[in-house]
């Protein structure tokens, strides 16, 4: 059998997978419905069991996700992953830009650095239909990196955004609102990026 | 008429349709071989190019997913491209004819010096045979039905004057007599590559055995980059110190001792203080035909422990599926092995093939460039005494045009205050650059020698580039 008929075959078990939906699905579900695409990749940390005295009202915890952020090995020089609890995002652009906030913010555990500069802030953020996070960077001009310094910007911003928002595949980065060669002279930013691994930790 | 309501978009993808979809309606646009066909739910009037097809109920969305009833497969799809098929029941699926679902094409043409590209897009993976003409070069793809996008076009090209297709075949009409050319298969879209290069220098056929020339030793030339430069100052360290001065300083010194260790012509990228865009570089060493691509770039960290140099070369890992496809295009045999990689390229409009130009250019030299990178390494350990340092991958733009063995060479910290230190004493510049000489000495040494197996990529056989590897 060639390629082309496998393929066919292929689809030809997609339709029989959809015409069992089409029958066993009530009726009008989701019809002309847009669905809403799923952007949380980390599932929901639980609520934290505060102990709660006697006559005073209940405090509901407000909902949060656990999200994954990458910062810098004083002594490797490569991604060590912390973890955190944030606030459970609206959608995928405040969510784009919280995990944003956590790079910015640094690190907590010893031995690691913060990777973006104090100069380095994000102007916009948003997921595309095709799996393509944009990260939109504002950068003072006075802004200069070395090789290393550039590439871990990079793949802490890329590999952050990879690891924590669902079925985004590839990062593409802008500076000061239009595309960029690169940041300050190394690290190709014309194609969107994958997740760097050879930048973090094993 | 019998069968299940089956997957829109799936199945015309399958017939080898385009498929686009309307975001806010959900109508699905089915495009193939110049036919147009728009379906979206709650109607049973299907506009198909200038007329209207009435299919025996609406189609439904289930699931995000658009499903239409057989006959819409039977009336509009199947004839579009000349297909049949049957619904097997006990299966509950569609079963085509074998080898009756026709693939569309689509053709782009593009002249970057020395070499026209052409790309025929397919809407489905196929089978191509690539075969050299009297006066051009074929692709057929036997035992298939192709809808072709034109039956032929002249094109005003250097190379090429038309693209004419008949018979299941494209045919390539080439403007000189003895153009190469060769092709291979690329995904995600899938499509044929031609690659057409200018026919090799003409030399007379039959002649007396020539003896072999006089001085029989090749010159290489060589290009240093000092990266950086001018308002751009790269990494600047504590103590003031700016990479583009340190940059500068070691490829002058490299340039200078280069030539004494290896018969080569070495050319500077930039011998003052002055801002070159990235690309410009490489188009240097393209231009100059150059061996070999040597940047020069200091180093900074925020993590206090780094010190040391590294050794870089490119990493494709960071761009796309492009490794893979590079990997599925050295699997098929090239027809005429005298193609020239693309050459000093100057970025084109069209992104998709920019693209496909521009890395290809490294990839077919990533092999020998990481025995570059590995050289350097060792004799840069050597000099700094750690040796604990390896040579490292990344996606570093000035080195993902060049059609030559390239590397970045970061020689030691500028954020390390003692390295800073070094960095700006002449003796240390001198020895970094005499450490880089060495290696490179070494690396054509083992080439000569037969050393490491040459890259699997095409070669550059017609590349009049004496010194290229034995």
């Amino acid at each position: 059998m060639t390629r082309r008929a496998a393929a066919i075959l292929l689809a030809a078990l997609v339709v029989a997978v959809g015409a069992i939906a089409l029958l066993t699905r009530p009726e009008g579900l989701g019809t002309g419905r847009r669905r809403i695409r799923a952007f949380l990749r980390v599932t929901p940390s639980p609520v934290p069991v505060t102990p709660v005295a006697a006559g005073t009202p209940a405090v509901t915890a407000p909902e949060t996700v656990r999200v994954t952020v990458y910062f810098l090995g004083t002594e490797d020089g490569l991604l060590h992953p912390e973890q955190r609890d944030i606030p459970k995002p609206s959608g995928p652009g405040t969510y784009l830009k919280a995990l944003f906030e956590e790079l910015s913010r640094g690190p907590t555990q010893a031995g690691h650095a913060a990777v973006l500069p104090a100069k380095m802030q994000l102007r916009n953020a948003f997921l595309m239909p095709d799996g393509i996070a944009v990260v939109d960077l504002a950068m003072d001009s006075s802004l200069s990196f070395g090789a290393d310094e550039e590439l871990s910007i990079v793949a802490a911003v890329v590999d952050t955004v990879l690891q924590n928002v669902a079925d985004t595949n590839r990062v593409r980065i802008l500076v000061n609102g239009e595309p960029a060669e690169t940041l300050g002279g190394h690290v190709d930013l014309t194609q969107p990026l994958v997740y760097l691994r050879g930048e973090v930790a094993q | 008429m019998s069968g299940a309501d089956f997957h829109v978009a799936e199945s015309a993808r399958a017939l080898g349709f385009d498929v686009s979809t309307d975001a806010t309606t959900g109508v699905l646009t089915l495009t193939a071989g110049g036919h147009q066909v728009v379906i979206g739910a709650g109607t049973t009037q299907v506009p198909v190019d200038q007329r209207i097809v009435a299919i025996s109920r609406p189609a439904r969305v289930v699931s995000g997913a658009l499903f239409a009833p057989p006959d819409f497969l039977e009336k509009v799809l199947f004839p579009l491209v000349g297909a049949t098929g049957a619904y097997d029941a006990a299966r509950k699926t569609w079963v085509l004819a074998e080898g009756t679902a026709a693939i569309t094409l689509d053709v782009t043409v593009v002249h970057v010096e020395p070499t026209t590209q052409i790309v025929i897009r397919q809407s489905a993976a196929a089978r191509f045979v690539p075969t050299v003409t009297e006066t051009g070069f074929q692709i057929a793809w036997p035992g298939q039905k192709i809808v072709s996008p034109f039956p032929e076009r002249r094109y005003d090209d250097p190379l090429i004057t038309a693209i004419r297709f008949s018979g299941g075949a494209a045919s390539i009409e080439f403007r000189e007599k003895g153009s190469t050319a060769r092709a291979y298969p690329l995904t995600s879209p899938d499509r044929v590559v031609i690659e057409v290069g200018r026919p090799a220098p003409s030399r007379p056929p039959i002649a007396v055995p020539a003896p072999p020339p006089e001085s029989p030793k090749p010159t290489l030339t060589i290009v240093v980059d000092p990266g950086h430069g001018g308002t751009e100052t790269g990494a600047v360290g504590r103590g003031g110190l700016q990479e583009k001065d340190v940059t500068l300083s070691i490829a002058k010194r490299l340039a200078a001792t280069l030539p004494k260790l290896v018969p080569c012509r070495v050319i500077l990228t930039r011998d003052t203080d002055t801002a070159i865009p990235l690309d410009d570089r490489t188009a240097v060493a393209n231009r100059e035909r150059a061996d070999l691509f040597l940047s020069i770039h200091a180093n900074s960290s925020r993590a206090s422990g780094a010190r040391g140099s590294e050794t870089y070369y490119l990493s494709l890992e960071a761009s796309d599926k492009l490794s893979q496809e590079i990997a599925s295009r050295e699997n098929q045999p090239s027809v005429t092995p005298g193609a020239e990689p693309p050459g000093a390229a100057t970025p084109e409009k069209n992104p998709d093939l920019d693209f496909v130009l521009w890395d290809l250019a490294q990839s077919a030299h990533l092999k020998e460039s990481s025995e570059l990178a590995e050289s350097i390494q060792q004799e840069l350990n050597t000099l700094s005494g750690t040796g604990n340092r390896g040579i490292k991958q990344a996606p570093f733009r000035v080195l993902v045009g060049a059609t030559m063995p390239a590397v970045l060479i970061e020689t030691a910290f500028i954020s390390n205050p003692e390295e800073e230190k070094k960095l700006g004493t002449p003796a240390f510049e001198q020895s970094v650059a005499d450490s880089i000489a060495k290696a490179v000495e070494s690396f054509f040494e083992k080439r000569r020698s037969g050393g490491p197996a040459k890259t699997p990529s095409p070669p550059a056989t017609t590349s009049p580039t004496p010194a290229k590897t034995p």
